[in-house]
């Protein structure tokens, strides 16, 4: 079953680039740029080798994994926590999203609220309290005060809270 | 007489102070992922302008070589490259943070950088004219063939692996293309993405591609032990003389070839670091050995990075035209203050061109003595619980990528740290995928130049000697490993 697993990954890579690469180069030939020999080495020139470089890789290492070489035995392949990491990922998503709405201080407290709890289980008050706020001051106060790096304020009553502080 | 006198100015109290708060604000900007020496020359401006011109300038050539040097110990000790010029050191150093030898890796590059930036500092000097003369001699085959050359180096870092490591060098000369077109101004794999018309943010994909991707992976295995090896103490380790010895010829050769890149307009520090690496690299007898965390990884792009900045100076100073992003920025400075970088400079202000000379040299020797507080600083940070600095090297993360550009560019970093996490996961390189975007668009646009030019005239890049020779040099480290194996048999037979 491992090495059943191992297999479509191993295949899942060079497969997923080759397939890329193909649209790619559908993409590639509508460029048009130039007349004469300013389109002969237009802007689909040096992408359209490199498309071909990519799919003759991407083919070399499908068939060497058909073959069963190259890849990684199953004793290897690690387990994942996929739902800690899709966690994970959906708050820096999510935070990168709030940002603009709810501001740099409430969404940095937040995600970071988020991440200590949710990923890595924190459950202490004086760390949940302290960190994100200890972090977001010190992050505030280098972007903000110290480089001038305007950080979002937000909208509505986000942006009267950012206000009182930047 | 000149230089003497140069030295006279820079050594007067206020100008050598500002001196020193050129290499503390460079620190901080180098260090912060997001900031870098250029958005801090940018950024101070403005507050320089009630200054005489030789604090000024002295002021931002030593916040430049600082924030060359500074992005190496965040890159050091979490992987996340505090500016691009540091993104080798980000791959080799991190590794010795794992073996808890951080303190090992941040001394060799504190002492690579300072003596990178010194043997520069010297060229600075002696060499300036030839070297300015030979920079004319660089059209567009010459810079294509230096390109090249740095491409064939990707066959160092990709392992055992050939395929794979091809594979991610020729994905990241792809992201390259993203963007206008610059002989043509079409439009290239933007989708309709504003922020990608400019190309892919380089900042943010570097801290997607490394620093965050890290962190997504320990997450995913559970493995929030940052150091594994060590006593969980902290030191600065200042290299021994005889390891400095033994590295003499890896620091000669990076920074030469850092300086002699430097000198070449729009090749930048960053472009140095990567060919001082991947040279080493190429030319070690243990090219396994790189990315594994062994100090010629970490001495070659430091000292190439600083020497590159240092070099970046001349061709500013000699010929008015910036050697890197940054020295256009401190073209500002110039102007700012009724100066006019070039030939006439020299003529017309030769104490301020030789008083810069010297402030520059001092500011490698001032690195020296004050990094060591700036790494204690940071330092402290790697002996926190893992989680806690992942929560801090994420929200830096999107902070940083936020400060570089608009939301689009977390975005940016958010699909580079999938793109990092998938392809680490299936044993794909990570670091040729940062050489064929630094070298893409110079490979791509030098070889259409030429052409065009040419009028499709392919000889050019052999009748050309430079291009020629460089060439010649990229097509032997290519046919090394290949033809590695038949000499060693030729010389059994023998």
């Amino acid at each position: 079953m491992r090495n059943g697993i191992r297999r479509i990954a191993d295949l899942a890579v060079p497969g997923g680039l080759a397939a890329i690469s193909a649209w790619l180069w559908l993409e590639a030939g509508q460029m048009r740029g130039g007349t004469g020999r300013y389109e002969t080495l237009g802007p689909s020139f040096f992408p359209k080798i490199l498309l071909a470089g990519l799919l003759i890789l991407c083919l070399l290492q499908v068939l060497r994994a058909l073959a069963g070489r190259g890849g990684r035995r199953a004793e290897e392949v690690p387990r994942v926590r996929w739902r800690i990491l899709a966690t994970a990922v959906l708050a820096t998503a999510a935070y990168a999203a709030a940002l603009s709405y709810v501001g740099f201080l409430v969404s940095t407290l937040v995600f970071q609220v988020v991440l200590l709890t949710a990923v890595f289980g924190y459950r202490r008050l004086s760390i949940l309290a302290g960190i994100p706020l200890g972090l977001t001051a010190i992050y505030g106060a280098i972007f903000v005060g110290l480089m001038n790096v305007p950080l979002p304020r937000g909208h509505g009553p986000f942006a009267d809270i950012s206000r009182l502080f930047y | 007489m000149d230089a003497w006198a140069g030295l006279q100015v820079i050594l007067s109290v206020d100008v050598a102070a500002f001196i020193l708060l050129g290499v503390v604000a460079g620190m901080v900007f180098g260090a912060l992922p997001g900031l870098d020496a250029t958005t801090g020359v940018a950024l101070l401006l403005p507050v320089t302008y009630a200054l005489s011109p030789i604090a000024a300038l002295a002021f931002f050539t030593a916040l430049y070589a600082a924030g060359v040097f500074s992005g190496s110990i965040t890159a050091i000790l979490f992987r996340i490259p505090g500016s691009s010029e540091a993104i080798m050191t980000a791959i080799e150093g991190y590794r010795f943070t794992e073996r808890g030898e951080a303190g090992r890796a941040l001394g060799i590059s504190m002492f690579c950088s300072a003596i990178g930036g010194l043997l520069a500092s010297v060229a600075l000097f002696t060499v300036t004219p030839f070297l300015a003369s030979l920079a004319l001699e660089f059209g567009p085959s010459e810079y294509f063939a230096l390109g090249v050359l740095g491409l064939a180096c990707i066959s160092a870092m990709t392992g055992k692996d050939h395929l794979k490591g091809l594979t991610a060098g020729l994905l990241g000369l792809l992201l390259s293309t993203v963007g206008i077109d610059q002989i043509t101004g079409t439009k290239r794999f933007d989708f309709g993405v504003a922020t990608l018309l400019g190309g892919v943010p380089f900042v943010p994909a570097v801290i997607g591609l490394f620093a965050a991707s890290e962190v997504y992976r320990r997450i995913a295995l559970g493995d929030v032990a940052l150091v594994r090896g060590g006593d969980g103490r902290f030191r600065v380790q200042l290299p021994a003389l005889g390891e400095l010895i033994r590295l003499r010829w890896t620091i000669l050769r990076s920074s030469l070839l850092g300086l002699a890149v430097g000198i070449l307009p729009g090749a930048g520090a960053t472009t140095a670091a990567i060919l001082g690496y991947t040279t080493e690299a190429r030319l070690s007898k243990r090219p396994e050995a790189f990315g594994t965390g062994i100090p010629e990884g970490v001495a070659a792009p430091e000292s190439a990075n600083n020497a590159a900045a240092v070099g970046a100076m001349i061709p500013l100073l000699s010929l008015g035209i910036p050697g890197s992003g940054t020295t256009a920025v401190l073209m500002g400075a110039f102007l700012i203050h009724n100066l006019a970088p070039g030939p006439f400079l020299f003529i017309n202000n030769r104490e301020l061109v030789y008083g810069l000379f010297s402030s520059i040299a001092i500011s490698n020797v001032i690195i020296l003595l004050l990094a060591t507080v700036f790494i204690h600083v940071f330092a402290r940070l790697a002996l926190l619980p893992y989680p806690l600095l992942a929560t801090g090297i994420l929200s830096i993360s999107v902070i940083g990528s936020l400060a570089f550009g608009d939301v689009n560019a977390v975005v940016v970093m958010l699909a580079f740290a999938m793109l990092g996490l998938l392809l680490e996961a299936f044993r794909y390189p990570l670091a040729p995928i940062v050489l064929g975007l630094v070298l893409g668009p110079i490979v791509e646009f030098s070889l259409r130049r030429a052409l065009l030019m040419s009028g499709f005239d392919f000889m050019v890049l052999v009748e050309r000697p430079i291009t020629a020779g460089l060439l010649a040099i990229a097509a032997l480290f290519v046919a090394a490993p290949l033809l590695r194996p038949l000499w060693r048999r030729l010389a059994g037979v023998a």
